[in-house]
């Protein structure tokens, strides 16, 4: 601790209020004078005007910051809190998984019933082609207005536009186009 | 085009309304006083939880939580004449709950903020010289105490004076005026170990411009009486 007189107390207590600018022009006069006498308080107040000016500069951008918070934002968090949930929240909860469960069980074994009823052997031979301008098409006999046909869509290689139109050339097969053609009504070809 | 002059006019009306007026405004239910409240001070909430948490987004919801609070305590605010000291109190205590604490490693105050560089300083030198000059005294900024960082954050990026700054923190003016002065030492020290800043006091404040002499850089330390 070093000892200091009471005007180098009083001076160093007043320097904040000169940066600050809340001194008056008496007290910063006698801040003046008490400096010019005391090397002590010349430095202190040098160092802290430099200080100052470098906070000063630091600061300056960041001053600049804004922000683009509306009001609205603010209506909005002054919105009332939820109702609490009731003493049967949590069993309400549970059957509602149960429901959702399911239903998500019923829809898994639909689809895996569909499937296998598709690969079931036994399954009629598609109806014999006909050869109509080169083309090979499935012809059904029987057409039955009342049937439906459901066909599932695919994703394959289309064939290369030149095949198309070569007439010598059929519709490409893949592997995986195996399901029923779709009949075409015998009419219609004549 | 009528009624947009009308609300230009009543949002003039309103900046020209002081706080108190506008909290009083406010509290008969007019929103546009809460508003007007709202677009005052909301960028120096946001600097001030910005300076504090380091994240803009934080910065941003201690703004709405401040103003919130503000909403809930219309009834009971009576401003002498600014509410900034309130809102500033309410905010510098929604930042410092809000402030992550021990594992968590912030980043510089600095980096908080996307600095735009102004060409009006400068050569390229100069201006690689103030990001220099910013980056190591933010850093020695960040190395004080909560307390007289607060001071100096209040001060520096908020502008308030230490009447104003002795409300926000709820403490005497000899107090805040010791701590900034604490601050201003201990930054000193700091800034003290990079020369190369060139931290060198303004011709204007030179107490005894004519004596020749070496003085310490470290200013010694000094009992202040507090009031």
């Amino acid at each position: 601790m070093t000892l200091m007189s009471r005007s180098c107390r009083i001076a160093q207590d007043q320097i904040v209020a000169v940066l600050a600018g809340s001194v008056d022009p008496r007290d910063r006069r006698a801040l003046d004078a008490h400096a010019a006498r005391c090397y002590r308080c010349a430095d202190a107040l040098r160092d802290a005007v430099a200080t100052h000016v470098a906070l000063g500069r630091a600061f300056a951008p960041l001053r600049a910051a804004r922000t683009l918070v509306a009001p609205g934002r603010v209506r909005l968090a002054l919105r009332p809190a939820p109702v609490s949930p009731g003493p049967f929240a949590p069993l309400f909860g549970l059957a509602t998984r149960l429901a959702e469960g399911t239903v998500a069980l019923g829809v898994s074994a639909f689809i895996l019933s569909s499937a296998v009823a598709g690969m079931a052997p036994g399954e009629p031979a598609p109806a014999p082609a006909e050869q109509s301008d080169g083309v090979a098409v499935h012809v059904s006999r029987s057409f039955d207005d009342t049937q439906f046909f459901y066909r599932w869509v695919r994703i394959g290689r289309y064939a290369p536009i030149n095949d198309l139109l070569d007439p010598s050339i059929g519709i490409p097969r893949g592997a995986d186009d195996a399901d029923t053609p779709e009949p075409v009504r015998e009419s219609a070809l004549r | 085009m009528k009624p947009k002059k009308a609300q230009t006019r009543a949002g003039e009306a309103d900046e020209a309304r002081s706080d108190r007026e506008l909290v009083y405004a406010a509290r008969d239910g007019d929103t546009r006083a809460f508003d007007a409240l709202f677009y005052r001070h909301r960028d120096g909430i946001f600097r001030l939880g910005l300076a504090i948490t380091k994240d803009p987004s934080a910065a941003d919801e201690i703004v709405v939580d401040t103003f919130a609070r503000a909403h809930r305590a219309l009834a009971r605010l009576e401003p002498d004449d600014s509410l900034r000291p309130w809102l500033y109190r309410v905010a510098v205590n929604l930042s410092y709950n809000r402030r992550p604490r021990k594992g968590v490693v912030l980043s510089p105050l600095e980096d908080a903020v996307d600095e735009k560089v102004t060409s009006d300083e400068g050569s390229p030198a100069n201006l690689a010289e103030l990001a220099e000059l910013r980056r190591v005294v933010l850093a020695a900024v960040d190395l004080l105490g909560p307390k007289h960082r607060l001071v100096v954050v209040l001060h520096y990026l908020n502008g308030l004076n230490l009447a104003e700054i002795a409300q926000v923190v709820d403490c005497p003016i000899g107090t805040v005026k010791s701590r900034l002065h604490y601050a201003l030492r201990r930054l000193r020290t700091h800034l003290s170990a990079h020369p190369e800043l060139g931290l060198e006091p303004r011709a204007a404040f030179m107490a005894s411009p004519g004596r020749q002499r070496t003085a310490p850089l470290i200013v010694e330390p000094v009992r202040l009486d507090r009031r």
